[in-house]
């Protein structure tokens, strides 16, 4: 009688395990539709980048703020000055940050790192 | 204790503690993919990333950076976004020079739609022959007409005025119709441009009476002016219409001057919103015009 528990507790045992390892690794819940928040670090800065180009193209800052809203909804502008900051201390693109800091005083978000690249003196 | 309950209930205690661990997993605790890439995305925002990697190629002309951008993304998705990208731009007459960068970009990427025609340089007019010297054009008092727009049965009313200006000597462009077409819809500058007609040496030495036809021209540029603005159309982006067709909207007591090519060289103007006949007692309806422009053989080729 004793043997009764003990099979029951390692048969759940094994059943949770055997659960755990199909529902994360074998048939993990699939992820088709995401949004650019949950974009890789890279593809994110990408994103941003890309929105400063559309932004150079088209002058819709109304556009620009809505697309880097799918970011970060509460400050549409943090993404852009975070990446910003982080190229000009990398020693990025010339043509990326002046792209950037140009959206970024749109948006009315300027820091000082950037303002020589709006004096055009970087 | 019967001889088989130990195997049952470890069996059952497996089966449960499956069904717990995939509630675990695939509910309550799913596998969190914040690293996600483009080609993951919703599908509009897929296309959102094609148009800014687009956009992106139109603000630094770099192509591999634009490539390397759109690799993950299917290609039907690709093909979707820029179609739809290109046209719209063309049709809100955005500058040339990104016309331009974004055409280019969608030919690198295998993608092809009527309005990259324009501005890769591939010329959609049509080249006609050479006059011999001995060809000597037909007259024809009316020209055979493109076919106009599918509308309800439009009412036609030839009108004379405003005419046409006279153009310089050396301009290839000349208005041969312009009509006055009541149709119940907006009002409308309908424009059809299409080549001269000319007739081979051949025909006319084989003592051949056939009219020769005009041949519509897509990939020419309209221009539309009135005292406060200007508008800029190209032909060929309703090619279901006309290859040579495009359209420009009116608006009542402005005057418009059209120009081919520049802005600055009429070949119509005092261009004003029509009105039509009153019927049964209702107040004239502002109509449409409809006006053909001819182009010389000798005209210059596309921008």
């Amino acid at each position: 009688m004793r043997k009764i528990p003990f099979l029951a507790l390692i048969g759940l045992a094994t059943g949770v395990a055997l659960g755990l390892l199909v529902g994360w690794v074998v048939w993990r819940v699939e992820y088709t539709n995401t949004a650019p928040e949950q974009l890789r670090q890279d593809y994110r800065d990408d994103y941003i980048l890309m929105v400063a180009a559309a932004y150079q193209v088209e002058g819709n800052l109304g556009a620009a703020r809505d697309r880097l809203g799918l970011l970060d909804a509460d400050d549409p502008a943090q993404p852009v000055v975070d990446l910003t900051e982080r190229l000009i201390a990398a020693g990025g693109r010339p043509s990326d940050i002046e792209m950037l800091v140009d959206l970024a005083d749109g948006l009315g978000a300027v820091t000082a790192p950037m303002v020589p690249y709006l004096e055009g003196s970087p | 204790v019967k001889p088989g309950l130990p195997f049952l209930l470890l069996a059952g205690s497996i089966v449960m503690g499956l069904i717990l661990g995939l509630i675990y997993a695939w509910v309550i605790d799913p596998v969190d993919l914040i690293n996600t890439t483009p080609d993951l995305l919703r599908v509009d925002y897929r296309h959102e990333w094609i148009r800014l990697a687009a956009l992106g190629y139109v603000a630094d002309r770099d192509l591999t950076r634009a490539q390397a951008r759109l690799e993950p993304l299917p290609q039907d998705d690709i093909g979707e976004a820029l179609t739809a990208l290109v046209e719209a731009y063309a049709a809100q007459g955005r500058p040339a020079e990104t016309m331009r960068s974004l055409s280019y970009l969608a030919q690198q990427l295998g993608v092809h739609t009527p309005a990259m025609d324009i501005y890769l340089g591939t010329s959609l007019r049509p080249t006609p022959p050479p006059p011999s010297p001995s060809a000597t054009p037909i007259p024809s008092p009316t020209p055979p007409l493109s076919p106009p727009p599918a509308t309800a049965t439009p009412i036609v009313l030839p009108t004379p005025t405003p005419t046409p200006l006279p153009t310089p000597a050396s301009s290839p462009y000349r208005v041969i119709s312009q009509t006055m077409v009541c149709t119940g819809t907006a009002a409308q500058l309908r424009v059809f441009v299409q080549s001269a007609p000319v007739v081979a040496g051949t025909q006319e030495r084989a003592g051949a009476t056939e009219t020769p036809q005009p041949t519509p021209l897509a990939g020419v540029v309209l221009w539309l002016t009135w005292p406060e603005g200007a508008d800029r159309a190209v032909t060929g982006m309703r090619p279901w219409i006309d290859p040579g067709y495009v359209d420009f909207a009116l608006e009542m007591d402005v005057p418009y001057a059209l120009s081919v090519d520049e802005p600055n060289f009429p070949v119509l103007s005092g261009l004003m919103v029509p009105l039509c006949p009153a019927s049964d007692g209702e107040p004239p309806q502002p109509g449409s015009w409809r006006v053909i422009v001819s182009v010389e053989s000798s005209a210059s080729p596309l921008r």
